[in-house]
């Protein structure tokens, strides 16, 4: 156990090229550059930050709030300079740091926006703070702010390679289960959608597809993790890595991830790859030349080495809470988020919340208080169910009733079967608070 | 994988079953059905009958008498009866040119009605003017609240006069305009190759979005919900009902659910049904979703049955049937906005947005 423990360390503190996480540092900051103009382009800002007049915070996040009206433009616009830092390497940790805290901010803000991708942003984003990414390639060079270096320690480049393999693991693992293998859902409601897609939408029409895509991509998924290290593999792996995450872009709303996950697979290529893609770019080299080729960063900090070493222990076990909970998990999502679970069920849900007092009783317009987003979303999530009641509570409480019952009759449809009841329509939710425990009152699938 | 799909290809002039389930089915026999025959057929008859509304009240307003004022009001109740068949499709066309404000929005503010009268200077295109107009103000004209004939027909002043014309006139130039366009260019962008799937900008995407946004809203809230108290704690809001001032909401109800029923059923031709059926034979993991909708639109049409005009007087006398009409009209929502847009891949959502 030692031996390994020191296996470990002595192969974490091995000195390698700097060039993978430096041109990991450009892709990204391009790609977030390019997120955040697409996003703002798109009219989000607006649509998901400052129309809302309710915003579903996480739970123990409640104290973050939005800034008001214009200022959320401010915080892109912000997030924008902080991902050009880093993309240019200029005041590197500064531009890290602002963008980690500014991207993370503005996730936590409301659940219904919540994607796995924009997760793994904030994470790498959280990484990069401490990657001495900017120490080739970089504005802080040129103007002296940094010293260049050629080699850094492996930790960084494989804390980051850790963290990619996690994310298609616990994808594939999540895959796993019979909805997906044996009935091929919802790959048949999804591919169903497509078959009038041009070029290769007749291929969608055949059952089989459904089932080919369903374990091609489970197998893909968890076994990538494993086989992307090795060098002779990855001349076959890349192609089918690439054509695959094109493929869910062709097919699937789902923004910037597929070129997200592509960008940053790219790091387990091989460091001469990178040599020579920074090389081009720099176009020096001569310059590259002169440098002392075994100038390294210096040891590591230990503060670097506990926050890796928790992060590690964290992003391990945290998508396996789930297992904690009784019931089925996609029915009852409860240790659903921050696990990977992307693209994995079709879920459709309608609410309708009802306020009583007394004899009386109204029905709540939900599009009152709520986008249709928001709307959405909430119509499947317990725990979002449970905030919005508490939220007409205190509305009705505005409006003069003193002690409100807020019950709701919920229908939900997952993964092709027929709609059933999703919540015991009994329950005063405004009498239950949300938090760690099994939600009781979420009804048997 | 491709050479799987080329193999399967190639299979399938001989044997389908070796892809298992094959997906066949052509939405364009669906959507130049729904568009021809169901959608332009519905807004052909209300562009004809607010022509005749136009008549109408030209006969009336040159010889003000209780023959022409009943021929009015007979005109009027026709005019809003094939108004209930074009309810569902407030997409494209309907939605640019404002066919729901210029026609059926209710209850209507009457002080502004008035105002608007006395002062005689309006614009009834502006947001502000949408309470002011349409078939509920042309009710209120009409029929007025316990006035005689005859204190209804003295009341049409010079002011009173233009106004109905200027409300008639803007029904009736919406549905034209909206017929026109729907004949002459979006019957084709909506039956077009380009416009097959069911993603967002797709038509079906988008007929289901705006059919299930208008039987939640206009047809179980507006039609019967917001009248019997939904809204207001259980106590009723009778200016709401629709036909508020002409009592025959629950006639036009009907045909509204015949109208929903239309869509869905395609009349003699495809509609929403035939689709479901094939592609949830592919996605649905449970059968019966069709005899489901079909068993519960009878429900809610029995719900109906069950109740007479004026609807006023049924929340007042029957409120447990009238709210029986409600929860049928909410099964019928869950079943449209769960199962069946979930079969179909219909993304329920009025926003866009990424997913994952």
């Amino acid at each position: 156990m030692i031996r390994l423990i020191y296996h470990i360390k002595e192969i974490l503190s091995r000195k390698v090229s700097i060039a993978p996480v430096v041109t990991f540092r450009v892709l990204f900051g391009l790609l977030m550059m390019s997120s955040i103009a697409r996003f703002t382009w798109y009219g989000w800002i607006d649509a998901q930050y400052i129309k809302p007049n309710f915003f579903f915070s996480y739970y123990g996040f409640d104290w973050i709030s939005p800034l008001p009206e214009h200022w959320m433009y401010a915080v892109f616009g912000l997030m924008f300079i902080a991902a050009l830092g880093i993309t240019l390497g200029l005041f590197y940790r500064l531009s890290a740091v602002s963008f980690f805290i500014l991207f993370t901010y503005t996730e936590l803000l409301d659940k219904t926006n919540y994607l796995n991708h924009y997760y793994f942003v904030s994470l790498v984003a959280f990484l990069l703070i401490f990657i001495p990414a900017n120490l080739r390639f970089s504005l802080d060079i040129r103007l002296g702010r940094a010293q260049r270096v050629n080699q850094i320690q492996a930790l960084f480049p494989i804390i980051l390679k850790f963290q990619l393999c996690l994310v298609y693991f616990f994808a594939g693992i999540a895959k796993i289960n019979t909805d997906w293998l044996l009935q091929a859902q919802p790959l048949k409601i999804w591919l169903a959608a497509h078959v009038y897609k041009p070029l290769l939408g007749w291929l969608l029409r055949y059952e089989w597809t459904a089932y080919i895509f369903s374990w091609v991509g489970m197998l893909f998924d968890t076994i990538v993790p494993f086989i992307i290290w090795f060098k002779p593999l990855q001349k076959f792996i890349f192609p089918i890595l690439i054509s695959f995450h094109l493929m869910t872009w062709w097919l699937f709303p789902i923004g910037m991830f597929p070129f997200i996950m592509i960008g940053a697979t790219l790091i387990f290529i091989d460091a001469k790859w990178h040599e020579k893609v920074i090389c081009f770019f720099e176009r020096t080299r001569f310059y590259s030349s002169l440098a002392n080729e075994n100038h390294s960063t210096g040891p590591l900090n230990h503060l670097v080495k506990y926050v890796f070493v928790l992060f590690f222990i964290v992003q391990i076990s945290f998508p396996l809470r789930y297992l904690l909970y009784p019931g089925d998990l996609f029915w009852t999502e409860q240790g659903y988020r921050f696990s990977w679970r992307v693209m994995l069920m079709e879920k459709a849900g309608y609410a309708t919340f009802y306020v009583t007092e007394g004899e009386k009783k109204i029905m709540v317009s939900n599009e009152v208080f709520l986008t249709p987003q928001q709307e959405k979303m909430m119509a499947t999530q317990p725990d979002m169910i449970l905030q919005f009641a508490h939220h007409i509570e205190e509305e009705y409480k505005k409006k003069g009733l003193v002690d409100p019952k807020v019950t709701a009759d919920i229908h939900v449809s997952l993964n092709g079967r027929r709609s059933k009841l999703f919540i015991d329509p009994s329950v005063d939710l405004t009498e239950l608070k949300d938090n760690w425990k099994h939600k009781n009152w979420i009804s048997v699938q | 994988m491709l050479s799987i799909g080329l193999l399967a290809l190639s299979s399938c002039n001989t044997d389908i079953d070796i892809g298992g389930n094959f997906n066949s089915y052509d939405q364009t026999a669906l959507l130049s059905n729904l568009g021809e025959n169901i959608i332009l057929t519905a807004y052909e008859g209300l562009a004809e009958e607010t022509a005749l509304l136009q008549s109408s009240t030209e006969a009336f307003l040159t010889a003000k008498n209780e023959v022409t004022l009943e021929a009015l009001k007979v005109q009027l109740k026709a005019t809003r009866k094939t108004w209930q068949y074009c309810t569902p499709y407030n997409f494209g066309p309907a939605a640019d040119l404002g066919l729901v404000s210029n026609l059926n929005i209710y209850p209507i503010d009457l002080l502004r009605v008035e105002s608007n009268i006395t002062s005689g200077s309006y614009d009834l295109t502006t947001l502000a003017n949408n309470d002011t107009k349409g078939f509920q103000t042309l009710g209120y004209l009409l029929y007025g609240k316990d006035q005689s004939t005859a204190d209804i027909i003295a009341s049409f002043d010079s002011n009173r006069e233009k106004y109905l014309t200027d409300i008639v006139a803007l029904i009736d130039e919406t549905s034209h305009s909206v017929f026109n366009t729907w004949k002459n260019s979006y019957l084709a962008t909506f039956t077009s190759a380009g416009a097959n799937g069911v993603d967002a900008g797709s038509s079906v995407g988008q007929l289901v979005n705006t059919m299930n946004r208008d039987f939640e809203r206009n047809t179980r809230d507006g039609k019967i919900g917001i009248p019997v108290g939904i809204r207001s704690l259980g106590t009723p809001f009778p200016e709401a009902t629709e036909a508020f001032f002409a009592d025959y909401s629950i006639e036009l109800l009907e045909i509204n659910i015949e109208g929903y029923e239309h869509l869905y059923t395609g009349k003699t031709g495809e509609g929403l049904d035939d689709f479901l059926m094939s592609i949830s034979a592919v996605t649905s993991t449970q059968s019966g979703l069709d005899e489901d909708i079909t068993a519960q639109f009878s429900k809610v049409q029995n719900a109906i049955s069950l109740v007479n005009d004026p609807l006023i007087d049924a929340i007042a006398n029957q409120k447990t049937q009238v709210e029986t009409i409600f929860a049928e009209m909410q099964g019928l929502v869950i079943l449209f906005k769960t199962d069946m847009a979930s079969s179909m891949g219909v993304i329920i959502t009025y926003q866009d947005t990424d997913g994952d």
